[in-house]
């Protein structure tokens, strides 16, 4: 596997590791790593280091969140696009794809609260230029986010000290 | 009732096992970062898991043939002559209650009082034992990092008597993670066939090794080697307790017959989880195992250049998932070395003496533990060595 390819594979489980230890795992130089590291970002490959939150445990103070199945009637000046660049400049929205099936774009968005979804969608959303129809699914509890088990995580079974 | 002399005298003399005095402290202390644990840090791939699970489902809770199910003896000898170019037909492989049943059974049927047992020094803590429990004499070959903890033939040559029957011929190694390579292992074959010995090779790391692939003592040695394998290290199954012993018809025969005696079968759901595993990444190439082999090495190399930079100096393993690296410069013993670890900075590792008397100087570092527990363990392990030199 060529060295970036494994580094983006070590990043994404762990973003905070630091160079020298990602150097060592694989053999490299540290110097090696920073600089395919710095080639990724700089190429845009890597965009941003995320975290993984269990927004369960916030409380009060976890944010509501929807999925959005959107229909849009896309124009010949007016494709998919251009009505994708519209939505995805509304800070709510959080991801935004082109989908198969029976919705042509789904978002993510994330407000305070629900309330502040739906006026999200009656206000902001639904009223746009090529937006046909909405259907919102609130997300009521989450059981993994990225490739993170967040209710009932499996515990370390394993003894401490085994031959 | 003489309490004195109701346990045997060949039971009671066999100590309890070096590991689990470790055991003892590490579980009563909270948050101790654990590299010590002999087994894999994946669970089992959920697809072996959801066929166990089925095969409960549709009432599959009986005894099975005492040999195990054909279907599984079927696919292990087509594994073995695939993988490792050993050749056994399925009625020369008994499936057993994991690797360990197995050893017992080779022992049992291969030991008469008296007899001598040659095991490799380090090795994994239950060969002596085993042979000590048939009456059988357990005579260590010691190993050193001069040799790269493998066997040499003029080591075996110089532990042979004319009561050895046996050699156990245990790489992928724990602890050390040597390997032995193919011309190793063609090195020592002349003077195991001039003495005449039976070898046990326990190959249970058989798929665990980084930069090469395993080479196999049986490979064209079948009818003088009883191997030994099994589920618990390549596919992340201990718990179930699956493994399996190909050897000669006779010392099959001889087994079968303890075996079902003492044990019947192993258990069906286990048996239907290995068909499933052993199926599942024949037919893909074994794209799981690789996986897991890629994720070992980053660790394995992780682990050895932080125990050589802190000026450590720790033999390259090629197998297994075990560091050896030497403590003989901080001074201490290799038990004060990992009682002063746990106690001051809750790392757990195992002294090298738990593996037989030439482990001394050794600490056993296992690295099937997560990446981040890893590195913070190898920064206290850092902290504690260079106190330790000040």
């Amino acid at each position: 596997m060529e060295l970036k390819k494994e580094i983006l594979e070590i990043l994404r489980a762990d973003a905070k590791i630091e160079n020298k230890n990602i150097a060592a795992m694989l053999g490299a130089t540290e110097q090696e790593v920073a600089a395919a590291i710095r080639e990724m970002e700089e190429a845009g490959i890597i965009l941003r280091y995320g975290i993984t939150v269990n927004s369960e445990l916030l409380g009060e103070d976890a944010p509501a969140e929807a999925l959005i199945e959107i229909k849009v009637a896309p124009k010949l000046d007016f494709g998919y696009d251009d009505i994708a660049r519209r939505i995805d400049k509304f800070p709510e929205v959080k991801s935004l794809y082109l989908m198969s099936g029976r919705c042509d774009l789904a978002i993510r968005v994330e407000c305070k609260a629900m309330k502040d979804i739906s006026k999200f969608v009656w206000e902001k959303l639904s009223v746009l230029e090529g937006v046909t129809s909405t259907e919102t699914l609130f997300i009521m509890r989450k059981y993994k986010e990225n490739g993170e088990v967040l209710v009932g995580e499996e515990k370390e079974e394993r003894l401490v000290v085994t031959p | 009732m003489n309490r004195e002399t109701l346990v045997a005298s060949h039971i009671a003399a066999v100590p309890p096992s070096g590991i689990r005095k470790f055991f003892d402290i590490a579980s009563d202390m909270k948050n101790v970062i654990s590299l010590s644990v002999g087994e894999p840090d994946f669970v089992t791939p959920w697809n072996v898991r959801a066929a166990a699970i089925s095969s409960i489902e549709q009432g599959r809770t009986h005894y099975t043939s005492n040999h195990g199910m054909p279907e599984l003896r079927s696919l292990i000898e087509k594994y073995l002559a695939s993988r490792y170019n050993v050749h056994y037909p399925a009625s020369q492989i008994l499936v057993t209650v994991g690797a360990s049943e197995a050893l017992d059974l080779a022992f049992r049927a291969l030991i008469e009082p008296g007899d001598e047992v040659l095991i490799p020094a380090p090795s994994y803590v239950s060969y002596e034992p085993g042979v000590a429990f048939c009456h059988g004499v357990p005579v260590a070959v010691e190993t050193g990092e001069a040799e790269d903890f493998t066997l040499t033939p003029e080591q075996i040559e110089r532990a042979v008597t004319p009561r050895t029957k046996a050699i156990v011929i245990p790489y992928p190694n724990n602890p050390t993670g040597a390997i032995m390579t193919r011309e190793q292992l063609d090195a020592i074959r002349p003077v195991i066939l001039k003495h005449d010995l039976f070898v046990i090779a326990d190959e249970i790391y058989s798929e665990l090794t980084y930069g090469g692939r395993h080479a196999s003592f049986a490979e064209g040695m079948e009818e003088r080697t009883l191997l030994i394998n099994g589920f618990s290290k390549a596919f992340a199954m201990t718990g179930w307790r699956l493994g399996y012993a190909c050897g000669p018809a006779d010392v099959i025969a001889a087994m079968v017959k303890i075996h079902q005696y003492t044990m019947l079968c192993a258990p069906i759901m286990s048996q239907v989880a290995g068909i499933e595993a052993l199926k599942d990444e024949m037919e893909s190439g074994f794209p799981q195992v690789a996986d897991m082999v890629r994720n070992y090495n980053r660790r394995r190399t992780l682990v050895v250049e932080s125990f050589r930079e802190m000026g450590l100096s720790c033999f390259e393993p090629r197998g297994a998932f075990y560091a050896f690296p030497s403590i003989k410069s901080t001074g201490l013993s290799s038990e004060e070395f990992c009682k002063r670890l746990i106690f001051e900075k809750s790392v757990a590792c195992v002294p090298g003496t738990a593996f037989g008397q030439s482990g001394e100087g050794y600490i056993r570092c296992s690295y099937a533990a997560s990446t981040e527990n890893i590195i913070e363990a190898l920064k206290r392990i850092r902290e504690f060595v260079e106190a330790c030199k000040n």
